[in-house]
This record gives structure tokens, sequence and C-alpha cells, in this order.
């Protein structure tokens, strides 16, 4: 009792004091770093029409002049939208070509902002993300395959990420995520929890343009760097072309745009050209 | 008001999926079948079909723009015969041809696996 009482305390004298402090604004330009969520949401009354596009590998056997350097392969596309439904909660529906086993997937998500930097007070901003991806794809014949669908629940990916973010400057902006995906079919030889870290980041660059860089690593005994899965890492470009539109072009081994994707499923390897473009249009609209 | 209404519906929805669609299984491997005396395979057949799906059409890899068309027998048991593009030791110990980043629908069915390790035992044939 006497702990409850103290936790009570303390967090009546958090929220006290971030009411009362300046929030700092703009840790990332837009909701998604490159692939990974950043820690900031969309204003109450904001709908984000997203369109992302991850195009073939770069180079590596499916690359090269064949493929015009993966621009005529497509690994992953996805189109929807988010709505801001207060500053801190946003929900998103998306369709999502899906880049692993299971495709033509149905994205849901919400994302909380729990906590914001203030100038004095918050040395950092923390988000949470919950996520999830139904596949649509057709039911096999056969057994013995992932999309045999013998019951719903395994057309369905979860995820739930944590992210803390914290802006050190106007020009550079840092964050740490973590999270947990679940699936509820897996290979034999795999597992149905994955946990996974990761860092991002953003540099300004110039007046309208930034650097953006994700990261993400799969933490298991079936995730060692000897097995062909690999860690997704992109790095890109960003422009803030005004009025609520951001363009972002990227190069990432991350087939998969979601993170009920990328984190479990990623094979492709950056040492084996198996790299590609990207981009992601988003434009906001009040509405 | 509208907003109360639409995060109940969105709350009450995903409270539903999360409650119904939870479960922890694995994928039981299907053992490989016996390839039974006197049932023969052909390429016409039976191989053709699974190789348009899986290896020319549906993975727009082995066709004639790309990599060879194995949807033709001369260039298939050709590559067969010289060992040429690992097809034996892709296909049945590395198991990674179809590419495991191609989707489900798209890969080797356990009975589509047995065909094509039958009719490669006995000799390939094309009808």
């Amino acid at each position: 009792m006497k702990l409850a009482n103290i936790l009570f305390f303390i967090f009546f004298l958090i929220l006290g004091n971030v009411s009362a402090q300046e929030k700092v604004h703009d840790t990332f330009k837009d909701t998604r770093v490159i692939n990974t969520h950043s820690v900031e949401t969309l204003k109450k009354g904001h709908m984000d029409i997203r369109i992302g596009h991850r195009f073939g590998d770069f180079a590596g056997s499916a690359g090269g002049w064949r493929t015009f350097y993966g621009l005529e392969n497509a690994a992953d596309i996805s189109i929807g939208a988010e709505y801001g439904l207060s500053d801190a909660l946003m929900v998103g529906l998306h369709r999502a070509k899906g880049a692993g086993p299971l495709r033509q997937n149905i994205v849901g998500l919400a994302k909380y902002r729990i906590m914001q930097q203030t100038i004095n007070k918050n040395g950092f901003s923390l988000s949470i993300l919950g996520m999830a991806s139904i596949s649509t794809m057709p039911k096999s014949l056969e057994p013995g395959v992932p999309h045999f669908f013998e019951k719903f629940a395994h057309r369905v990916y979860y995820n739930v990420s944590f992210l803390f973010s914290k802006k050190f400057s106007n020009r550079f902006s840092l964050q740490a995520h973590g999270g947990w995906t679940y699936r509820n079919l897996v290979p034999s030889t795999d597992v149905n929890d994955l946990v996974s870290a990761g860092l991002a980041f953003r540099l300004q660059l110039t007046k309208v343009m930034g650097l953006i860089f994700d990261s993400n690593f799969g933490f298991n005994a079936v995730r060692p760097p000897e097995t062909d899965y690999f860690p997704a890492i992109g790095v890109g470009l960003e422009w803030d072309t005004g009025g609520g539109h951001v363009f972002q072009l990227n190069m990432t081994n991350a087939r998969g745009i979601f993170e009920t994707d990328y984190i479990p499923n990623n094979l492709s390897n950056w040492g084996e050209g198996e790299y590609r473009l990207g981009f992601t249009i988003a434009r906001q609209f009040k509405i | 008001m509208k907003n109360t209404l639409f995060i109940s519906s969105f709350m009450l929805v995903s409270l539903l999926l999360l409650a119904t669609a939870c479960s922890r299984d694995k994928i039981e491997p299907v053992l490989p079948g016996e390839c039974i005396e006197g049932v023969e395979y052909s390429f016409n057949t039976n191989i053709k079909p699974i190789i348009i799906r899986t290896c020319t059409n549906g993975s727009n890899c082995h066709n004639a723009t790309g990599q060879g068309d194995y949807a033709q027998f001369s260039v298939l048991s050709n590559d067969l015969h010289n060992d040429a593009n690992g097809f034996t030791e892709r296909v049945f110990e590395l198991r990674d041809m179809p590419e495991p980043t191609q989707p489900s629908d798209l890969q080797l069915t356990p009975s589509e696996f047995d065909k094509l390790r039958c009719w490669m035992e006995e000799g390939y044939p094309e009808n």
C-alpha cells in the first residue's frame, strides 16, 4: 500500500512537471524512420496517406542489369492510411504485398506516445506501438506449408515495440527501440517469439533534407549470424517538402515494410548485394 | 463523440482479434513419401506444371528472359545432366530453391517435392 502511494505520488509529480514544461517537437519528421516506426505520432485530426515501395535486389544474383538494379521487381508495396485520434494516440490500416512466407497482408496498428521530451525535465520521448498483420492469401490444399492455415490464427503475426528517442539538437535525433514479434505458426526449427532491438537516427543535412538510418537485430537461438537471417539495416534521405508532405528515398536490405514482416523474415544480406532502393510518400491532411 | 465511438470500436475489434487469433504452433514436417514402383512421372504430364508455377511464371526467374527456360524440357534436362545451376543440391539438399524469399504459394508443396524427387530417380523422362 505504501509502495502504491509512493508510485502514485511519483506519477503525478511527473505528470505535473510534464504539463509545466515546454515540449520538444519534431524529434523525427515522420512517423517512420525508414521502416522502423519513430517515436512521433500524428496530431489530432490529421490523416496520413502513405505509399511505400521497396524494389528488388540492387545487386547479387537477382539484381544488376538484368532487372535494372532491382527496379523491375517489387519486394514489397504498401498503401494505407493513419489517423491521429489525439495528439498522443494514432491508428492505421494498411494493405501490404508482404515479403515473407505470408502475403496479401492487412496490417492494423496503434501507437501511443507515453512521454514526450521536454526542454528541462524529460530527457527523452517514449512511445509504444502495437501491430497485427493478417494474411489474406489463399489457403494451400496441402499441409506442411505456412499457408495451409489450419486455423485463422495462423494467418496472424503480431508486433509490440517500445520506442525511446532523444532530440539532441535541431540537427540530430537518436532513437533506441526494442520489440517482441509473435508468430502463431512457425517452421518446426523456428520459435514463435522473437525479441528484437535496434537504433535509428536522423541528421539534418540542409534546411529540407535529412539523413536517416535504422536498424533491427533479432535475438534468439535461431538468429545467430551463421544462419540465413540477417539484421535489417537501412539508410536514406528524407525531404520535408512542406505542407505535411514527406518523401523518403532509402536503401535497405529489408524486403518487407512492416515490423511483422522484416523482423522475423529478413533473409537478405547487404554483403551479397541483396539491398534495394525504396521510397515512401507520406501526405498529411487535416480532416 | 465521434472519436470516442471510433476508439471504442477499434479497441473492441483489437481485443476480439487478440482473443481469437492466438496460438503457439509449429509446422509439422511432412515426411518424404516413398517412390512407388510402377508409378511413373513424366516431364510433360507431372513436372512441367510444377516448374511453371514455382520456377518460370511464378517467380519469374528461370524463364526465357531469365536464367534458362526450365519450362523447356531440353533446357532443364541439359542442366540436370550437367548438374548446372546446382539444381539437385539447391532443391533437394539445401532446400533453398525456390528461394525462401518467395511467398508460400510459390514454394514446392511436400507432394510436389516427392514428385520431383521420384521423377529424378526415374532418370527425368520427358514423356
